[in-house]
């Protein structure tokens, strides 16, 4: 009988070979009946293929001899294996003129079977299978990366249509691109060089207006994972206006606003409509998206609708405050 | 003043009456996230959007795409034609392998694709080596479910889940 770690090859009910594995391996499949006792089995140093079974009931090996002279195998060497057996024959391998079971290929030789050795077929599939799921997982970091910010965009018009607001305009730039700038301290930072996405709600019983316009900063995976999914956010509210001269008012205060090029977070400006008689108070933002959207796509719509709700009830505030309610 | 008001509420209703296909849009993301379908993709242009979504434990679909395509421009001629609007719908599923055999099954499908045109309902299934994709179109008149800033948007998601449920079956036997 073979030594637990030795590697044993053996026939599967097919007759093709399986393994090598270890030969404690085999005897639990024995054991758990995923092949039957009968099973040929096969190892360096066996005198050819034989059943399971029969090697079991054999004793177990005795401890290493001192080095005796070894009988010359008989050349039809017909395994005798209970009792007192003679020596085991020295046989490398299952030749030609070894019994073999119909059906069984030969024992492992050349470089693949050197590659697989010690590996069973479960184990290389199960190898295999883990580096094409793992390969979609990467895959996924990629697509979760370049989705987050739809994913958020997504979330803002489920938490606001959801208590009543109504979508009114939708456009996405696609990728705007991120023109990043080096700064005096040497290093490299984002400029927000356009609108990205930009989302209009309406509230029909007042008219009154949501504005949300989100830039992703980060959209690529490796700047995400040391710094997080970041988005440029201009959230605003508006109303209408009766008096045209409000409207005058408003569009000073835009040209006022203009002015700002690159407006730093907690900056307000105000924005006029003079055809449809709006007038908006916006602030510039910076969100971290992976607050409200976890990696499996789910979006936080409570934190979303309190973060919304929290700026839009400001910047109401401050356009009732310059241009009354 | 009233010149004023006037032109600003000819304004406002005008873009209401613009803004049809973006309301209908808005309570399908809505509708379908409280299905727990995830939104994931978003790309709007002024009369076409597209939206993607993600379908937790779905056996087959790995996502699901809806494209609403505005046909009959705005103001006054779609206030007299109606908001015809093609929908459409693919699924998308994802096998983790292919291999030369789904090759062989591409051309299969390339070639019956030929003779193919998912309108009204008809499925065009297409082969992308690991990703497979079934597609239909259906006109829908969007005046069904919006009237000014009144939404029945329930009727329509299931509508759309249906859709789903149908395009599903068609690739349920390519999925490995």
């Amino acid at each position: 009988m073979p030594e637990p770690q030795t590697p044993v090859h053996w026939l599967d009910t097919a007759g093709t070979q399986q393994g090598p594995e270890p030969w404690e391996t085999v005897q639990a499949r024995v054991a758990h009946a995923q092949i039957p006792p009968s099973t040929q089995v096969w190892w360096d140093g066996a005198p050819g293929w034989m059943p399971f079974d029969q090697v079991e009931a054999a004793p177990a090996p005795a401890p290493a001899p001192a080095p005796t002279p070894t009988p010359t195998p008989t050349p039809d060497a017909t395994v005798t294996l209970a009792g007192s057996a003679p020596a085991e024959p020295t046989t490398a391998e299952p030749t030609a003129a070894t019994p073999t079971p119909a059906g069984a290929s030969a024992a492992p030789t050349g470089a693949s079977a050197a590659l697989m050795s010690g590996l069973s077929d479960q184990e290389l599939d199960d190898e295999f299978i883990g580096l094409v799921g793992r390969s979609w997982e990467l895959y996924k970091d990629t697509e979760f990366a370049t989705s987050i910010d739809e994913a958020t965009l997504g979330g803002v018009i489920t938490a606001l249509v959801d208590c009543g607001f109504v979508l009114i305009d939708l456009e996405t730039a696609g990728a705007a691109p991120v023109v990043t700038t080096t700064t005096t301290t040497g290093t490299a930072e984002p400029v927000v060089t356009g609108a990205g996405h930009q989302l209009r709600f309406e509230e029909p019983e007042t008219q009154s207006r949501v504005t949300v316009q989100l830039e992703h900063l980060t959209p690529d995976v490796a700047t995400a994972k040391i710094i997080g999914h970041r988005a440029n956010a201009v959230i605003g509210y508006g109303q209408r206006v009766k008096e045209f001269n409000k409207v005058g008012q408003a569009l000073r205060q835009e040209v006022q606003s203009s002015m700002i090029v690159s407006p730093e977070p907690g900056t307000v400006s105000f924005d006029a409509d003079l055809s449809s008689g709006y007038v908006y108070a916006q602030i510039d933002l910076l969100l971290e998206l992976d607050r409200y959207v976890s990696e499996d796509l789910s979006v936080d719509h409570d934190l979303l609708r309190r973060h919304l709700a929290s700026v839009v009830y400001t910047m109401k505030t401050f356009v009732q405050m310059r241009f009354g309610s | 003043m009233g010149l004023f008001n006037s032109m600003a509420n000819y304004a406002h209703k005008s873009e209401l009456r613009e803004s049809k296909d973006e309301i209908v849009c808005g309570e399908i993301i809505r509708g379908l996230s409280h299905q727990g379908w995830r939104p994931f993709r978003i790309v709007a242009h002024s009369d076409r959007q597209q939206m993607g979504f993600k379908v937790p434990g779905d056996p087959v679909l790995s996502a699901a795409y809806l494209v609403v395509d505005r046909r009959s421009g705005s103001g006054a001629l779609t206030q007299a034609m109606g908001s015809k609007t093609s929908i459409g719908f693919l699924a998308e599923m994802r096998n983790k392998v292919s291999d030369p055999d789904d090759l062989a099954t591409m051309w299969k499908t390339d070639l019956a694709n030929l003779f193919k045109l998912p309108v009204a309902g008809e499925v065009r299934i297409n082969h992308q080596l690991n990703t497979v994709n079934a597609k239909t179109y259906h006109l829908v008149d969007l005046d069904q479910y919006v009237q000014g800033h009144s939404v029945s948007a329930e009727p329509l998601v299931g509508w759309i889940v249906g859709q789903f449920d149908a395009l599903r079956e068609q690739l349920r036997p390519l999925k490995k």
